[in-house]
């Protein structure tokens, strides 16, 4: 499959840099995940029981 | 110019998540959404910032849906004229702005007959105001402009719209910013980093030159 393109957003100044808002990125989609999982490890537990 | 897409449309918080939901859909489906807000903090009259932006877009979404008065008593005239100047830079354009393609967009499809009728014949769609139903409109006109690479569907593209807007409040404490301090290049920049973030892009050759350039 052909890879898809994000094109580059337009527009300056903005108030933070690619990488204090990769940085931050990384830790919402991570603590989302993580609270994902121990949704569902809680509702299969409520399930089992 | 080839992937860029002047998004003419109103800057009101009624409208605003259309708004979002438009600009997302314009990233995800590999385009690059251009407008007004851009000229908000240059030095350059509005008008010729807006005649440039047009003529840097092949591609235009002009949304006439707010034709209420205001709190005066009046509508506002700004869609419609910019829609005229991306029309006539079609019409009486270099080779290059003839090629130019517009997507009209109002809350039903025959309205604009009762206010604007001169348009008709040309492309037309409705969102009824649901910021779903434009991202479906918009992903399927983009879809018609390009076939030569693969562009999500609607569903797909509501979803991963929805995720980011859940991330999008703890994404800005974590930044440091208000939501009413967010500028149009903030928003702009976040949804292309996160998009390319979930999408699983690694940094592009131009991300060292971007970050020397913001730092």
């Amino acid at each position: 499959m052909t890879k898809r393109v994000i094109q580059k957003a337009p527009g300056k100044p903005k108030s933070f840099t690619k990488a204090q808002a990769v940085a931050a990125i990384k830790r919402v989609v991570a603590d989302r995940e993580r609270a994902a999982k121990q949704e569902t490890k809680n509702g299969s537990g409520r399930q089992a029981s | 110019m080839k992937q860029d897409v002047f998004v003419n449309c109103p800057f009101d918080a009624d409208y605003d998540p259309l708004f979002e939901a438009i600009l997302f859909c314009v990233f995800d489906c590999g385009f690059r959404p251009r407008c007004a807000l851009e000229a908000v903090d240059s030095a350059a009259i509005r008008v010729e910032k807006i005649l440039d932006l047009i003529g840097e877009c092949r591609f235009g979404l002009h949304d006439i849906s707010r034709t209420e008065p205001n709190a005066a008593g009046l509508p506002r005239f700004n869609m419609p004229l910019e829609l005229g100047m991306f029309l006539s830079a079609r019409r009486f354009g270099p080779k290059k702005q003839r090629e130019k393609v517009a997507l009209i967009l109002d809350v039903d499809p025959y309205r604009y007959q009762q206010f604007l009728s001169d348009l008709a014949g040309q492309d037309i769609a409705a969102h009824g105001g649901d910021p779903r139903r434009a991202v479906t409109v918009v992903r399927n006109w983009l879809r018609a402009q390009d076939t030569s690479r693969p562009v999500p569907g609607g569903k797909k593209i509501w979803e991963r719209f929805e995720l980011f807007q859940r991330d999008r409040g703890p994404l800005l404490d974590d930044l440091q910013i208000q939501p009413d301090e967010v500028s149009y290049a903030d928003r702009v920049h976040l949804i292309e980093y996160w998009l390319e973030f979930v999408s699983g892009d690694g940094p592009s050759p131009t991300d060292e030159a971007d970050e020397a350039k913001d730092s």
